[in-house]
């Protein structure tokens, strides 16, 4: 047995003590991912407790048989996250005046082909929420700091500059978030956020998305874009050149019974890269991804944020440079009770 | 789109919603549970992002300052 999957089993079978929650929310998924030669698998777990939230993410990917060393599937990745909410001073109602959430994280990955390349990523951060507009619109303030490291690369770019990249990069992202309950039938969220990073140029992103329930034929569109650029002098410490990249996705969500929720969606994604060098090459990467779920909700009228339930999930991932992709995945959310 | 109109788009949407008559009422009370509020906590949204994390480079999730993943940007 594996060492994820003993930590796995000791996490499900004592963190409900430790975390002294009376309640318990569990997650777990698997996700086979396939490119036609190559398979990956993904497996999830979380665990919650209830009243604290104090939450733990664990995620581990790694190749199901033969793989192509130069497939986007290639590799090993372990991951984990630890976060938890702590409530400010309650309103009359009890409910909290705002809530902080501090999280940790950290992520290794390992590739395997010709030459293994090993990085690990960690951060560390903290959100946070409260609620105004007669608690009608909830806004977050995100703040994180990560500290990567991986081998460096020493090569030579197209217009014969040495490239060497750092061992070790910094970077802090800051944002805000904010979800308004418009109207009973309607809610929309906004984010707009900032990376700054050692061996980059200052990232912005900024995403919408509006969610609609269509109450005669018991369905909701959810659809959203965002924007994303990290452009500027690129220096050469860095294999990527200047980005500018936009999407876009749509997804009907359609109850087929009390308790079965059929979503199917699309997401539309373009991606402009400018070299550094000046002779280099212009890249344009655009992606069409199709994918639709099956919800199955053990208790009828349950609100999501408690409900058990059940899903599965096919999906396809298709770039207009050849690469196509599959994935499906099932999982299981449920709250045990000690 | 520049940045800095992209930036007065979302100030001025936000600027009208928060000018939207005031209506009080819980999440609770929304209308239908698949409004799904709490849909991106969900690990359902994680296996589906997961193809386009290493493929491309613009960030996913539109940035809320989660994730903080990729070791190349920082971001």
């Amino acid at each position: 047995m594996n060492r994820f999957a003993i930590l796995g089993a000791l996490v499900f079978l004592n963190l409900p003590t430790l975390l002294r929650a009376e309640s318990t929310r569990m997650e777990g998924a698997a996700a086979v991912y396939s490119d036609g030669d190559s398979t990956a698998l993904l497996e999830t777990l979380a665990i919650q407790g209830h009243q604290n939230n104090l939450r733990l993410g664990i995620s581990r990917r790694h190749p199901l048989g033969k793989m192509d060393p130069v497939s986007p599937l290639a590799g090993n990745e372990t991951g984990f996250t630890l976060s938890g909410e702590i409530p400010g001073p309650r309103t009359e109602e009890g409910t909290p005046t705002f809530t902080v959430a501090p999280k940790i994280g950290w992520l290794g990955s390992e590739s395997k082909g010709s030459d293994s390349v090993k990085a690990i990523s960690r951060w560390i951060g903290t959100g946070v929420s409260f609620w105004t507009g007669e608690d009608t619109t909830r806004w977050t303030l995100n703040l994180q700091r990560t500290f990567s490291s991986a081998k460096a690369l020493d090569v030579t770019d197209v217009d014969g500059k040495r490239i060497l990249t750092p061992e070790r990069i910094a970077g802090t992202s800051a944002g805000i978030s904010w979800m308004h309950l418009a109207t009973p039938e309607f809610l929309w969220r906004g984010s707009l956020s900032t990376i700054l990073s050692d061996d980059r140029p200052n990232a912005y992103s900024g995403s919408l998305e509006g969610r609609y329930f269509i109450a005669p034929v018991k369905a909701a569109i959810h659809a959203s874009a965002s924007r994303f650029e990290n452009q500027g002098p690129v220096r050469p410490v860095t294999l990527i050149g200047s980005i500018a990249a936009t999407s876009a996705s749509l997804e009907w969500h359609q109850k087929i019974s009390d308790r079965m929720i059929l979503a199917p969606g699309y997401r539309w994604y373009q991606e402009t890269e400018t070299p550094r060098a000046a002779n280099g090459l212009v890249k344009k990467l655009g992606s069409d991804q199709v994918y639709t779920t099956l919800r199955y909700r053990f208790w009828k009228d349950y609100w999501l944020e408690d409900a058990s339930e059940f899903f599965l999930s096919v999906g396809s991932y298709q770039t207009n440079t050849g690469l196509k992709l599959f994935h499906v995945a099932a999982g299981i959310r449920t709250t045990l009770t000690i | 789109m520049k940045p800095s109109r992209l930036i007065l788009l979302l100030i001025l949407l936000v600027t009208v919603s928060c000018i939207h008559p005031k209506v009080k009422f819980q999440k609770s009370m929304l209308l239908d549970p698949l409004l799904d509020p709490a849909k991106d906590q969900t690990l359902l949204d994680s296996v589906t992002t997961e193809p386009t994390r290493r493929i491309e480079h613009g960030d996913p999730s539109g940035g809320s300052g989660g994730g903080a993943t990729c070791p190349t940007c920082g971001g």
